[in-house]
């Protein structure tokens, strides 16, 4: 390596993602990538989250123009049934239109289904780094692209104690030994139970993370038998691990290009 | 849901504890509290329903029997009046013509209402939740909507003609809202009709044409049954939410039907002065069978998900709190699901039950244990090795906008006009960042600007393979050069040839403007796959971010001459003379440049001369508060030149 000084330096958000990279690997995950330009299937349909369920709600969505694909216009009395996307993937129908992925979920199944093809049984463990994208108004705490950390443990007798012990060692290696955690009941369509994970770092609560053990639906959508596996996924917005972390006050100071952010780190 | 503490605690006998308490207990048991508000002589709860729970929890009586569970206190008995059904009063006719959509209609009619302004109580009770009082028979509606969590609707019966149908609109069709918003129909919508057109927006909002008024003496009472993805697209392609649609698409047991208008027909004749009120016969056309349904429990395993060791009779026992009796059948355990519980469908759903009750603090943390093969994606491990080659090079990392106002990939609903597209490559918005840094140079204490970026960008959809479109998103790689302008291609040349040497691949891109952009997908793929980690950066130079002026900075040079400062006293070297240090004059100027100096004095030049040493600093000026002008930076400059000058420094 050149001198320090002679350096240059490397974006905050990838030194957080290399950094979490390393502390998973001393638990045994991987690492797996996705697109960003995901279909529907993939980002909504596969992880429980119907069409026209009110859980599509929790995710503003960027849509995308496509000529190939089916248009959105809908015939009323069709696919009112809820578990319609269900049905469709047994007649071998996935929904391809295209979307910017509003998680990194998504790569659960892609990264799944992919052992499962090559016949790779669990456990799988990952972790997934990724850009995405929420269509919502942008302001110091909300920007139309973030990056998120997936993880998902998939094995025989994956428990929510897995769940805390792995969340308490990612969160104690990167704020320090000294921080907390709790869980508190939440919803996600993916997830069966779901918890939300605060963190307790300088005597505040701070809420840092979505987590649960897998639904078994989408255990079963990626080819997984939910009575022989279980397993658990978290996510979580790495911009705002960052932001806690160094006091970084503006989401968006991390997308303009800007050396006077970058070049503190 | 906003809930009321009064309304709330009328479920109990037992006082409940305080609103702060409270707030917690459901905050771990439960769901979150957006915000705890007093209102008048009441306490305001705001719960975040989450779409699971809201086919039961956007009530009143749904929080009470969850507070119920968490608290471990039972529900009050609460004594329910008997309806007294006249048989005279004239029936309500009504025809379902899309029996896949409403899949029940419960109604009944209602005569001799007297319309007025409703009770105190009943006021008090809808604004403390913030709904305004109407009447008292609108307001009853709402009551017993936000008691129970049925919407409910009442016509003007005598302005009604004919029968009620339940039909698509037709084309053309126009329907006035109960707060005056002309809704034109195509024939997507669902309506309540009578023989002349539509009176209500099925599900979502009751129109004007049958509204009560303080003239209105017999109603019709209606409690229906929508599809809720039905509602959901409506209400979305109408652009009319509300507090029905909203439960209406979460689903609601068929079975709230026939309590919500019993609970309003009571309701009704209770606050409209029960003389002559007479309640008509309640009509109930129903496609959907209601069946009892159990889950079966396996104790064992939800310990086992839980990762808490619990007994059998600690789980029935946390299930009983929650309404839902157990029993045993042979060896299973069956729990008896409530009809309004339409979110406990599978086992891991009881998992959550059990877990949330006993508290989620009981779990404890156990670490996985690690080993197993961590696999490295080729493309993240060669993207980091690039990285790596250009932090080392003097390059920095930046990110910009997946956004464009030009591209192949159009967003649906941009969020601005420059943000229309999905990026169809890195160079458009790293071009403007790397003027920005080039301009912003001196701040940071260099003159030339070192910038990359690697980013996923989407140039079109790609050839569709077996006859499905793919998507044509690549990674990307931009490299900047910014400085003196005959450098720019050396530097740029140098860099991608420095690269392609260590990653023994040739990289061909477009070199335009300072900058070089190559995609990386093809080339990345030829490579062969990573054994093991070894990528190397530098960890962070801070830990802290330290905020910096978004004003514009103001740069000035001093240079000046000094003198030896003793005539061959002490002779240091051959070369002789012994000069002041840069560091003394840095010092000096330091001191006097005043507060507004964010950056030097950085020493930048140095050359002997007549027996004499030139040294030369840069400054640079920056408020954090204000654009600096001029005459503060040259007040700032002669305060530094007169100091020199008192040294016996020459300034130039």
């Amino acid at each position: 390596m050149e001198s320090k000084e002679a350096q240059g330096h490397i974006h905050p958000i990838s030194q957080a993602i290399f950094d979490i990279r390393s502390i998973f690997e001393e638990l045994g995950f991987a690492i797996a990538v996705g697109p960003e330009l995901e279909t529907e299937w993939y980002n909504f349909d596969a992880l429980n989250i119907p069409n026209d369920h009110p859980a599509r709600d929790m995710q503003d969505t960027f849509w995308v123009k496509t000529k190939n694909v089916k248009s959105e216009i809908r015939n009323p009395k069709s696919e009112t049934n809820s578990n319609i996307q269900i049905q469709k993937e047994e007649n071998g129908e996935r929904s391809e239109r295209p979307v910017l992925r509003t998680h990194t979920s998504p790569v659960q199944i892609r990264y799944v289904e992919n052992k499962v093809k090559l016949g790779i049984k669990p456990p799988y463990k990952i972790v997934v780094p990724g850009k995405v994208f929420r269509n919502e108004a942008t302001d110091a705490t909300h920007e139309a692209q973030f990056f998120q950390l997936e993880g998902l443990y998939i094995d025989k007798n994956v428990s929510l104690a897995h769940l805390k012990g792995t969340l308490e060692f990612f969160l104690k290696k990167f704020f320090g030994p000294e921080i907390e955690i709790r869980f508190r009941p939440s919803f996600f369509a993916f997830t069966e139970p779901s918890a939300e994970v605060d963190m307790k770092w300088k005597g505040k609560w701070l809420e840092v993370l979505g987590s649960g053990l897998m639904h078994p639906n989408v255990l079963r959508a990626s080819g997984i038998d939910p009575k022989e596996y279980s397993g658990f996924a978290f996510g979580c917005g790495i911009d705002r691990l960052v932001m806690l972390k160094t006091g970084i006050p503006d989401v968006r100071m991390f997308y303009n290009g800007d050396l006077r952010l970058v070049n503190q780190f | 849901m906003k809930v009321s503490y009064k309304w709330l605690q009328s479920y109990f006998d037992e006082k409940l504890p305080t609103s702060e308490e409270l707030s917690d207990r459901i905050t771990f048991s439960f769901a979150e509290i957006e915000s705890v508000e007093h209102v008048g002589n009441d306490t305001v709860l705001d719960v975040k329903v989450l779409p699971d729970r809201a086919c039961y929890a956007l009530s009143h009586r749904g929080i009470a029997r969850e507070v119920s569970a968490i608290l471990n206190v039972p529900l009050k008995n609460r004594e329910e009046k008997k309806i007294v059904e006249s048989p005279d009063v004239i029936s309500v006719d009504v025809r379902i013509d899309e029996p896949e959509l409403c899949t029940k209609f419960v109604a009944r009619s209602m005569e001799n209402v007297k319309v007025g302004e409703s009770p105190a109580w009943l006021k008090e009770a809808l604004e403390s939740i913030g709904q305004r009082s109407i009447n008292n028979i609108v307001d009853a509606t709402n009551y017993v909507m936000f008691d129970i969590g049925r919407p409910l609707h009442a016509f003007d019966a005598d302005k009604v003609k004919g029968g009620l149908v339940v039909r698509f609109a037709r084309k053309g069709e126009v329907m006035v809202t109960l707060d005056n918003k002309r809704v034109e129909l195509n024939n997507n919508e669902l309506v309540i009709a009578d023989d002349e057109g539509p009176l209500s927006l099925a599900g979502i909002k009751g129109g004007k044409r049958a509204e009560v008024d303080e003239a209105t003496k017999n109603l019709i009472l209606e409690a229906a049954n929508w599809n809720p993805s039905y509602i959901r697209r409506t209400a979305t392609s109408t652009g009319i939410k509300t507090e029905a649609s909203k439960r209406f698409e979460n689903r609601l047991s068929p079975l709230l039907g026939e309590e919500g208008i019993d609970r309003l027909a009571l309701l009704i004749e209770s606050i409209t002065g029960a003389e002559g009120v007479r309640i008509g016969k309640r009509e109930i056309v129903s496609f959907e069978e209601v069946h009892a349904r159990t889950l079966e429990v396996d104790t064992e395993l939800i310990s086992r998900k839980l990762g808490v060791a619990l007994s059998e009779p600690e789980i029935v026992d946390v299930l009983r709190r929650l309404g839902i009796s157990c029993n045993k059948e042979g060896e299973k355990l069956l729990a008896h699901i409530p009809p309004e519980r339409l979110d406990l469908v599978i086992f891991e759903d009881i998992v959550e039950e059990v877990g949330r009750i006993i508290g989620y603090d009981k779990i404890l943390a156990v670490v996985p244990q690690a080993g197993g093969v961590t696999e490295i994606p080729t493309s993240f491990y060669y993207e980091w090795k690039i990285r790596e080659i250009l932090v080392n090079a003097g390059f920095s990392e930046i990110q910009t906008s997946s956004f464009s106002d030009t591209g192949e990939i159009a967003i649906l609903k941009p969020l601005a006009e420059d943000k229309k597209y999905a990026r169809a490559n890195l160079r458009g918005n790293f071009e403007k960042a790397l003027k920005m840094n080039a301009l912003n140079a001196p701040l940071l204490g260099t003159s030339e600007t070192r910038i990359f970026e690697i980013g996923r960008i989407f140039p079109a959809f790609a050839e569709a393979s077996a006859g499905k479109p793919t998507s044509g998103e690549v990674t990307s790689l931009a490299i900047g050069y910014g400085g003196p302008k005959k450098k720019i291609a050396g530097e740029l040349t140098g860099v991608v040839e420095l690269l392609g040497k260590e990653l023994c691949v040739t990289l061909t891109g477009e070199m335009k403007d300072g900058v070089f952009e190559c995609t990386l997908n093809q080339v990345l793929d030829g490579l062969s796959e990573p054994k093991k980690w070894d990528i190397s950066v530098f960890p962070s130079r801070n830990v802290k971010f330290a905020p910096f002026s978004l004003y514009p900075f103001i740069v000035r040079d001093v240079a000046l001459f000094v003198s030896p400062l003793a005539k061959g006293v002490p002779p240091s070297s051959e070369a002789g003379d012994v000069f002041p240090s840069a560091d003394s004059v840095a010092k000096a100027i330091k001191e006097n440049a005043g507060q507004l100096v964010v950056r030097g004095p950085e020493l930048f030049d140095e050359f002997l001369k007549d027996g004499k040493k030139s040294l030369a600093f840069r400054l640079v000026f920056q408020s954090f508060d204000r654009t600096l002008s001029d005459e503060e930076v040259n007040a700032s400059m002669e305060k530094v030149y007169s100091a020199l000058k008192l040294n016996g420094w020459e300034v130039r």
